[in-house]
């Protein structure tokens, strides 16, 4: 599970970067670093971290997380940052990623905390 | 806040039209108009067009989990404020209507069906985004159980006094303390939303205007640090260049169906030009 990108279904809201002005940063694939938590009774991840394409959506984790869970396409999933709010589903990951990620040991990680019941209002 | 610019932009409303396209033996029943306020939802709008096309003697009725909407040849979202779905479909110029395709064919797989109850279960969180930006959630933490639901249902039965009461506790903390961050979205044609971490002052303590919040947000400036996008964009210390570059001036601002001046204080958007959710809907529209 080195590569999750590879896996994720591709978002079709997502179309490649066009160049919005010569400043612009060159679309250069980005990748961005996931660490996953559990909250309450959902299932524990053998392997908590995984790597996403900054230009993947939230919605692509969460069809991946159904699948490494065994979760059925009805049974509800939560997503939650820092235990506080659950971000758009249509939220890239490059958004949440200068917007909530954290440093811990040196590298940037964006924690996301995963429930099968609603867990914050 | 400024009661009323809150006013005004509450009361703003587009024109909009749905069309279902069915076929069958009775042909499609007629487009059902209606003006909508800009700050609703189509999940909210939908059950009455429904019913509108129901009305016909014959025929199944058309249940609402079984069709999706379809705005300019693709899926809409039914969970954006229709004040900025209308702003994307780029109709401003001739006060154009806003066209809905209700289609009852196999829906696309970008496509996701949101009734009321999601859309209030969205807002919400969206709500809490914008006070974990503004305050860490100081402020939704501290309302009561029914404040949140109560702001909802200013939205659902069109009232704006409830509105003005509620939002004021999200907008106007009672501590006086600024906000951290500022929530803004914003939407360039054919891409995600883009959305980052902004100040409302730059470092020397100069109010940020929203011009050059929506540059850092693009990362446009050239002073703002492309190599690290999650540093806070205060980093940039020579932000005021950002609005000098050449793309900026040709470069529209559209929110509510107004041109924005650049200049604008980020923190007046923010209180007075946020949509309910407490996002300020930036559209990037060129000349």
């Amino acid at each position: 599970m080195d590569s999750l990108a590879n896996e994720a279904a591709p978002e079709s809201t997502t179309s490649p970067e066009t160049i919005i002005a010569p400043t612009a940063v060159a679309p250069k694939l980005k990748k961005v670093t996931i660490k996953l938590k559990n909250i309450g009774d959902a299932p524990v991840l053998k392997n908590k971290k995984l790597i996403v394409k900054s230009t993947d959506t939230l919605a692509s984790l969460s069809k991946v997380l159904r699948k490494l869970l065994n979760l059925p396409l009805n049974d509800s999933l939560f997503l939650y940052i820092d235990n506080a709010f659950a971000p758009s589903l249509d939220c890239t990951f490059e958004s949440l990623s200068r917007c909530y990620s954290v440093r811990s040991t040196g590298d940037e990680v964006l924690e996301i905390q995963y429930s099968i019941t609603p867990a914050y209002g | 806040m400024d009661y009323e610019v809150s006013r005004k932009v509450w009361e703003s409303q587009v024109p909009v039209q749905f069309t279902l396209q069915a076929g069958g033996p009775l042909g499609d029943p007629l487009p059902f108009y209606t003006m909508l306020p800009r700050f609703t939802y189509l999940a909210l709008a939908l059950p009455k067009a429904l019913s509108s096309f129901n009305r016909r003697d014959s025929g199944d009725p058309i249940l609402s989990e079984k069709v999706w909407l379809e705005v300019n040849g693709s899926p809409v979202k039914m969970y954006v404020p229709i004040g900025v779905i209308y702003d994307q479909a780029n109709l401003l110029e001739n006060d154009a209507i806003l066209e809905i395709s209700v289609k009852t064919t196999q829906p696309p797989e970008t496509f996701q069906m949101v009734d009321p109850d999601m859309v209030k279960a969205m807002f919400m969180q969206t709500v809490k985004e914008a006070d974990y930006l503004k305050t860490k959630s100081d402020i939704t933490n501290s309302m009561m159980v029914d404040e949140m639901p109560q702001l909802w249902r200013s939205i659902t039965n069109n009232n704006f006094d409830e509105y003005w009461t509620m939002v004021q506790k999200l907008m106007d903390p009672k501590d006086g303390k600024d906000f951290t961050h500022v929530p803004l979205r914003v939407y360039v044609k054919n891409q995600p939303f883009k959305q980052a971490l902004i100040t409302l002052k730059h470092p020397n303590g100069s109010l940020r205007t929203i011009g050059e919040a929506v540059s850092d947000v693009l990362q446009l400036s050239p002073s703002s640090e492309a190599s690290t996008p999650t540093s806070e964009s205060s980093a940039s210390s020579g932000a005021t260049t950002s609005s000098t570059s050449p793309n900026s001036e040709e470069r529209r601002l559209i929110s509510h169906g107004i041109d924005i001046p650049a200049h604008t204080p980020l923190i007046f958007a923010s209180k007075n030009l946020s949509y309910p959710d407490n996002f300020v809907h930036i559209v990037i529209a060129s000349n």
